[in-house]
C-alpha cells in the first residue's frame, strides 16, 4: 500500500462523506446556526474567570459556544457517521472486496476516521472565522490543550461508536443505535442548555457520559483552564482527559475482539 | 499433487475440502491451472463453484487440502498474493454512493501497475455511466464495473465469478474479446459460468463440478472425444408408439438414454443415428421424426451432472 493509494482512498472517502447531506448539515450548518443564534442572544452574558494569580478576566458566553459545539460535532462523527460508514462496508461486502486487493483492511477504518477529523477541523475553522468576524469572540486558553481535548474526545466517541456497532450488518440498525446513544447524551451533557437545571439523578447520569466530559473540557480549556481546574462535573480537567482516554482504550479493545469484517 | 510452487502452473489445488456445518461444499478436489490459460469451472447451482473460487481467492480457509496461486498460499502469503491477482465477486463490494470513475481511479491506485483506464472503460462499455453512482446502476452495469475493477491492476491471474450472468449477448461478446486480448498478453483467467457455449468457445480447459466433487476436466474437445459421444438423437414420444427408453438403451451404439414427458434423448457413438433410424423403421415408426446433431459440451454436462433436460423439463 503506497502513499498515492492512501491519498486516493481518503479523497474518495471525503467525496462520499460530502454526498451525505444529513451528516454535512449536522457537522457544518447546524453548529454554525446554533453558534450564531445563541451568540446574538445569550452570548452577551458575562462569565468572570478567576486566574490563579487572583486576577478576574471577563469573557462572554459567546466566546465558549463554539467550543461546546465542537464537542457534539465530534460526537456526531464518532458515534454516528464513522460507525455508519463501517456498517455500510460490512453490509455491502466492501471489507471483503478490499481484502482481495493490496489495501490493508485497517486502512478502511483509518480513512473515514481521518475524514471525520478533517470535517471537524473545517467545522471549527468555519465557526472561528464567523465568530471573529461577526461576534468578536475571544480565546483565553492554550490551542494545544484544546486540540488535544478535541482529539481525545473524538477518539473516545469513535471507539465507542465502533464497538457498539461492531457486529451490526444493517445501516438502519446502526443509525438507530447511534442515535439512541447520541441523543440522550446530547441533552444530559449540557451541550444544549445548562444541566444544572436538571434533577440531581439526571445530573449524576450526565457526569458519567463522555460527551459531558468532552463538553466541559472544551469549554473550560477554551477559557484557559489548567490540568487542575475543576469543571462542572466536579473533577479536575486531567481526570476528564483520563476518563475519555480510558473509554477510548476499553472500546478499542472491545472493537478488536468483537469487530466483524463481513 | 505436489505442494511445490510451479513456474508453469498458475493454480495448484490438492485435496481441497470445505464444509459448512453438515454440508460438504467441496470434497477432495484436485486440479491445476496452467499459466496463460483460460480455465472454466462449470456446474449446477450448489456445485461448489463459488466456494472453490473463494478458496483460491483467499477469502475462505479450506478445512483441509492445499491451494497455491501464482506459487504462493493465498492466506499465509496474503501480502504477496494480493499483488498477483484480480477478483470479481458475485456479490457487490462498492459503496453505493461511489461514482464509477472514482472506483476505477481508486482501484488503479492500489496496484503497482494498471491497465489503461480509457481503454478498459471503452472495452467494457463503462463510458456512458462513469459519473453515475454505483448504487444507481443496473445489474449488468454493476457487473461490468466489477469486472473492470478485477482487471484494472493488470494481475497475473484474474478470478471471475459468473462474470457474464445478466449481460446481453453484445456485452458478453465484447467481454470475451477483451478477456482474450488480456489472455494473449499472458494473463491467466479463472472463470465460473452457467453458459456452456462460452466455455466451449473461449476456454482452454473446462472443469465440471457437481455436489462439491470433480466430475471431469480437460479441454472441451477432448472431453467430448473421451466421452464416446458423437451424436444426440431426439425423438418425440408421441410418434414412437410402443417404443420406449429400454428398447433404445439396448442398442449397441447407445451410451445413454433419457426420457422426458414429451421426448426421448438418445446419446451414442458414431453409429447411433443409423442404428436408431433402422430400429424405428423396423418398428414401423416414420424415420422423419428423428432429429440428430453432433454431441457437444452440453451433452457431456447433462450426462455428467444433469438432472434437468435442455428443454426445461425434469427428467
Amino acid at each position: 500500500m503506497n502513499a498515492t493509494a492512501l491519498r486516493r482512498l481518503i479523497v474518495t472517502e471525503l467525496l462520499l462523506a460530502l454526498r451525505e447531506p444529513g451528516a454535512m448539515f449536522m457537522a457544518l450548518i447546524l453548529p454554525l446556526a446554533v453558534f450564531l443564534a445563541l451568540g446574538f442572544s445569550v452570548g452577551v452574558i458575562e462569565i468572570p474567570v478567576e486566574r490563579d494569580t487572583g486576577v478576574v478576566e471577563m469573557f462572554h458566553v459567546r466566546d465558549v459556544l463554539l467550543a461546546g459545539n465542537i464537542a457534539w460535532v465530534a460526537a456526531v462523527f464518532g458515534i454516528i457517521a464513522l460507525p455508519q460508514t463501517l456498517v455500510e462496508f460490512r453490509q455491502h461486502g466492501i471489507f471483503r472486496r478490499y481484502r482481495v486487493t493490496p489495501m490493508p483492511s485497517y486502512m478502511l477504518i483509518i480513512a473515514p476516521l481521518a475524514v471525520g477529523a478533517a470535517v471537524i477541523v473545517v467545522s471549527l475553522a468555519l465557526m472561528l472565522v464567523v465568530g471573529w468576524l461577526v461576534l468578536n469572540i475571544r480565546f483565553g486558553g492554550s490551542a494545544a490543550m484544546v486540540a488535544l481535548a478535541i482529539f481525545v474526545s473524538y477518539l473516545a466517541f469513535a471507539a465507542l461508536g465502533t464497538a457498539v456497532t461492531a457486529r451490526i450488518r444493517n445501516t438502519r440498525t446502526g443509525l438507530g443505535l447511534g442515535l439512541v446513544l447520541f441523543a440522550p447524551m446530547l441533552v444530559l451533557s449540557g451541550a444544549f442548555g445548562p444541566r444544572q437545571a436538571f434533577p440531581t439523578a439526571l445530573q449524576l447520569v450526565g457526569d458519567w457520559l463522555p460527551l459531558t466530559h468532552a463538553y466541559d473540557l472544551l469549554t473550560f480549556l477554551w477559557l484557559g483552564a489548567t490540568w487542575e481546574t475543576e469543571t462542572t462535573i466536579g473533577v479536575p480537567v486531567w481526570v476528564s482527559f483520563a476518563y475519555l482516554g480510558g473509554i477510548a482504550a476499553v472500546c478499542v479493545a472491545a472493537s478488536v475482539r468483537l469487530f466483524r469484517w463481513d | 499433487m505436489s505442494r511445490e510452487p510451479s513456474n508453469t502452473l498458475a493454480v495448484q489445488v490438492a485435496s481441497l475440502r470445505k464444509v459448512y456445518g453438515d454440508v460438504v461444499a467441496v470434497d477432495d478436489l484436485s486440479f491445476a491451472v496452467e499459466r496463460g490459460s483460460i480455465f472454466c469451472i462449470i456446474g449446477p447451482n450448489g456445485a461448489g463453484k463459488t466456494t472453490t473460487i473463494e478458496c483460491l481467492e483467499g477469502l475462505r480457509q479450506p478445512d483441509s487440502g492445499s491451494v497455491l496461486v501464482a506459487g504462493v498460499d493465498p492466506i499465509a502469503d496474503h501480502a504477496q498474493f494480493v499483488h498477483k491477482i484480480g477478483v470479481q465477486l458475485q456479490e457487490i463490494g462498492i459503496p453505493p454512493r461511489m461514482k464509477v470513475r472514482e472506483a476505477l481511479y481508486l482501484f488503479a491506485a492500489l496496484y503497482r501497475s494498471s491497465l489503461p483506464l480509457t481503454e478498459l472503460s471503452a472495452e467494457l462499455e463503462l463510458d456512458g455511466f462513469l459519473s453515475k453512482r454505483y448504487g444507481s446502476l443496473s445489474g449488468g452495469q454493476k457487473r461490468r464495473v466489477n469486472i473492470a475493477l478485477a482487471l484494472v491492476g493488470d494481475p497475473e491471474i484474474v478470478f471471475l465469478d459468473e462474470p457474464t450472468t445478466g449481460l446481453d449477448p453484445e456485452s458478453r461478446f465484447r467481454f470475451w474479446e477483451y478477456i482474450r486480448r488480456q489472455n494473449a498478453r499472458g494473463m491467466t483467467i479463472v472463470v465460473t459460468t452457467h453458459y456452456l457455449e462460452e466455455a466451449r468457445e473461449y476456454c482452454d480447459t473446462v472443469l465440471f463440478l457437481n455436489k462439491g466433487s470433480l466430475v471431469t476436466a480437460g479441454p472441451p474437445e477432448r472431453l467430448i472425444e473421451e466421452s464416446g459421444l458423437v451424436a444426440r438423437v431426439v425423438l418425440p414420444r408421441a410418434a414412437l408408439g410402443a417404443v420406449g427408453e429400454d428398447d433404445l438403451a439396448a442398442l449397441p451404439s447407445v451410451v445413454h438414454v433419457r426420457g422426458t414427458e414429451t421426448s426421448i434423448y438418445v446419446y451414442g457413438d458414431g453409429n447411433v443415428v443409423n442404428e436408431v433410424a433402422d430400429f424405428l423403421s423396423e418398428k414401423g415408426v416414420a424415420s422423419g421424426v428423428l432429429e440428430a446433431r453432433p454431441a457437444n459440451l452440453d451433452d457431456i454436462y447433462f450426462l455428467a451432472v444433469g438432472h434437468k433436460n435442455p428443454r426445461g423439463g425434469q427428467e
